[in-house]
């Protein structure tokens, strides 16, 4: 595998509408978490994206949708590069892969509730550009004015770290020069409630890693990686992981096996030892399992003195948008010299054995891992570093 | 840069839809009309019956593709790809959302409406500890999963196994996306070393490409037609080039050409 520089990053989620207030929460150690608001059924504690989210272009009307607004809102930010790399690469050369679980689901929500009342579909809803995995791309490709290979993965949570995988590969193949990665999910009924019947919701913010941890908060948010051939940027992509438990659909292998492939491969892939690796984004979603087994997998792998980084407490688990986001958070990490505050995971749960970082500090990070880890035993842990 | 993606060698295929599991039977437009369920081998037996149609063709052609080409599925990469991916599963909680909103869903349905279900499945029935995926990209899934697969054993990692599934959609989203058959393929994708249908993916002008076959029309009407229509072409050694994707505003698409005159008369 190659080593490629992160030119641009972008994120919007429950800490802002842009990357540069993202950024600024995750520095104050501030949490964007907030109740969840009654449209959605339930009560709990989510993290919505604070909008407004504004409408696509009338080109693109017909593609309206939560989920393709809050893809848009994220890529504002990232305007500027892209048409630099156009210019540099020519937008045939450019790909496109994005992470995402939930697709359009929040608007078929609607068409049902509507077909129930009405016994039709409401005007407006098409299945294939409301619902789909596919109309995100969409949207996102022709707002991007991208026109290289074009796909979504939607491996549940491991969704937008697995894409970039696929960078990697359309990069060593030469197929592309450069690769726009990202993830977007929206908040809906179906995953608020599917975590609910598997119990795993935290009613409180989420704690990972925290001895009072109580579960997962669902999140929203839409992040961009650009990755490129050649180029100046604040951090490197420089390999990735991917393993699967072959255990169970939804709980983790009990010894933490997949997590600690997927970690010893992209480690492996990017010609390392563990020991330079100077940070971790934990997948850490806050169950007790989970975290547990995790941390079991780092302390393996990377010994106990590893700094450990749990971001969740910030914006809720963003599912399909999870990794991308991370991804996006380790890199302005990296670039701004600090690491983040764990939040919520004061007091750690020190049968862990892991160095869960619980206030923010200047950091030097050389190598970092972000570890995004999914139903169906699906893992994901990418590799990056600071610039070259 | 031009892209170095390898020759590829197509070592196994499979397709399977109600009424068809041979391309032979495809080209010539022959349905069997005991072709009513797929068998599932791969899945085990407790399992299988609570899986959805989508898990289960996708098992059904995996097998089919891998049996004969003596593929080990424990190492394989596998790549599945769907437009609509779990929609049934998904369609039984929208529903239960609409009708009972106070209720909390099935978990069991929950975590099998995910993209990647059948790999979930698929992965433990075969003890895949690899990096298996689950990708969409709406009328071009078909060029990228054979594009993800390339670039997979290009890397070293493979053999890869593209499986290709689509089941019906829910009545309810039938009324948006329209009433189609159930349909799976499932190719098997390796670096060019002698063995099976020599191969090569590239970006062209689609204008020499031979006319895919055509399908029964509820086939034709799944979103993975093209799909079932190259699968059956390729298998059955009908045609020398094939279109993966309808033509981008480019001009150029995604194309399949076979290669080895010889081996494509073999086969």
């Amino acid at each position: 595998m190659g080593s490629y520089p992160i030119t641009a990053y972008s994120a919007s989620n429950a800490l802002g509408n842009t990357t540069t207030e993202v950024v600024a929460a995750l520095d104050s150690g501030r949490s964007g978490l907030r109740p969840i608001p009654a449209e959605f059924g339930i009560a709990g504690t989510c993290g919505i994206v604070p909008g407004p989210l504004p409408a696509l272009p009338s080109a693109l009307g017909d593609y309206d949708s939560r989920l393709t607004r809050i893809a848009q809102l994220a890529l504002d930010d990232l305007s500027r590069p892209l048409e630099a790399a156009r210019k540099r690469w020519g937008a045939d050369r450019i790909g496109l892969l994005l992470g995402t679980s939930t697709g359009g689901i929040y608007e078929s929500e609607r068409a049902y509730r509507h077909h129930l009342a009405h016994g039709t579909l409401p005007a407006g809803y098409s299945l294939e550009r409301q619902h789909s995995l596919h109309a995100g791309l969409h949207v996102v490709r022709m707002l991007a004015d991208l026109r290289g290979p074009s796909y979504v993965v939607s491996t549940a949570c491991s969704s937008s770290a697995r894409v970039c995988a696929g960078a990697m590969r359309l990069l060593d193949a030469a197929v592309c020069d450069a690769v726009l990665v990202g993830g977007v999910d929206s908040l809906c009924q179906l995953t608020l409630k599917g975590f609910a019947g598997l119990e795993v919701l935290s009613p409180a913010p989420c704690r990972p890693f925290s001895s009072l941890r109580e579960g997962i908060n669902i999140g929203e948010g839409a992040a961009y990686l650009l990755i490129e051939r050649l180029g100046d940027g604040p951090a490197r992509l420089l390999g990735v992981g991917e393993s699967g438990d072959a255990y169970h659909m939804t709980s983790p292998h009990p010894e933490g096996l997949g997590a600690l492939l997927a970690m010893q491969r992209a480690i492996s892939a990017g010609g390392l030892d563990p020991s330079e690796i100077d940070h971790i984004n934990v997948h850490g979603t806050g169950t007790k399992q989970n975290d547990e087994v995790e941390g079991k997998a780092i302390r393996e792998l990377l010994g106990p003195e590893v700094a450990v980084l749990a971001t969740k407490g910030y914006c809720g688990h963003l599912l399909g948008a999870a990794g991308a986001t991370e991804l996006a958070f380790t890199v302005a990490a990296i670039e701004g010299g600090f690491l983040p505050a764990s939040v919520g995971a004061d007091p750690v749960d020190a049968s862990i054995g892991v160095a869960v970082n619980v206030a923010r500090r200047d950091f030097t990070t050389r190598y970092a891992l972000s570890n995004s880890f999914a139903f169906g035993g699906s893992n994901v842990s990418v590799l990056l570093g600071g610039p070259a | 840069m031009s892209a170095l993606l390898p020759e590829l060698g197509i070592t196994g295929v499979g397709l399977w839809a109600p009424g068809f599991s041979d391309p032979a039977r495809v080209l010539a437009g022959d349905a069997d009309a005991a072709i009513r369920s797929p068998k599932a081998e791969l899945l085990p037996a407790r399992l299988r019956r609570r899986c959805s149609l989508l898990t289960r063709i996708t098992a059904e052609v995996v097998k089919r593709a891998a049996a004969p080409a003596g593929v080990d599925l424990g190492a394989a990469t596998v790549i599945l790809a769907s437009v609509y991916g779990e929609i049934l599963t998904t369609g039984q909680l929208l529903q239960a959302l609409a009708e009972e909103p106070a209720s909390p869903l099935s978990p069991t349905r929950f975590h099998n409406s995910v993209h990647n279900t059948a790999i979930g499945y698929l992965s433990i029935a075969t003890k895949n500890h690899g990096g298996s995926t689950a990708i969409s990209a709406g009328p071009a899934t078909l060029a990228m999963a054979l594009l993800e697969a390339a670039t997979t054993v290009a890397a070293g990692e493979g053999p890869a196994v593209v499986a290709i599934a689509e089941e019906p959609l829910p009545p309810v989203l039938a009324e948006s996306g329209g009433d189609f058959d159930a349909l799976a393929v499932a190719l098997i994708v390796e670096v060019w070393r002698g063995q099976g249908i020599h191969a090569r993916l590239s970006r062209k002008e689609p204008s020499a490409c031979d006319a895919l076959p055509s399908l029964p029309a509820k086939l034709a009407a799944n979103p993975c037609a093209r799909a079932f229509a190259a699968a059956a072409a390729i298998g059955g050694g009908r045609g020398r080039q094939f279109a993966l994707e309808p033509t981008p505003v480019s001009g150029r698409a995604w194309v399949l050409e076979i290669l080895d005159e010889g081996a494509a008369k073999a086969r």
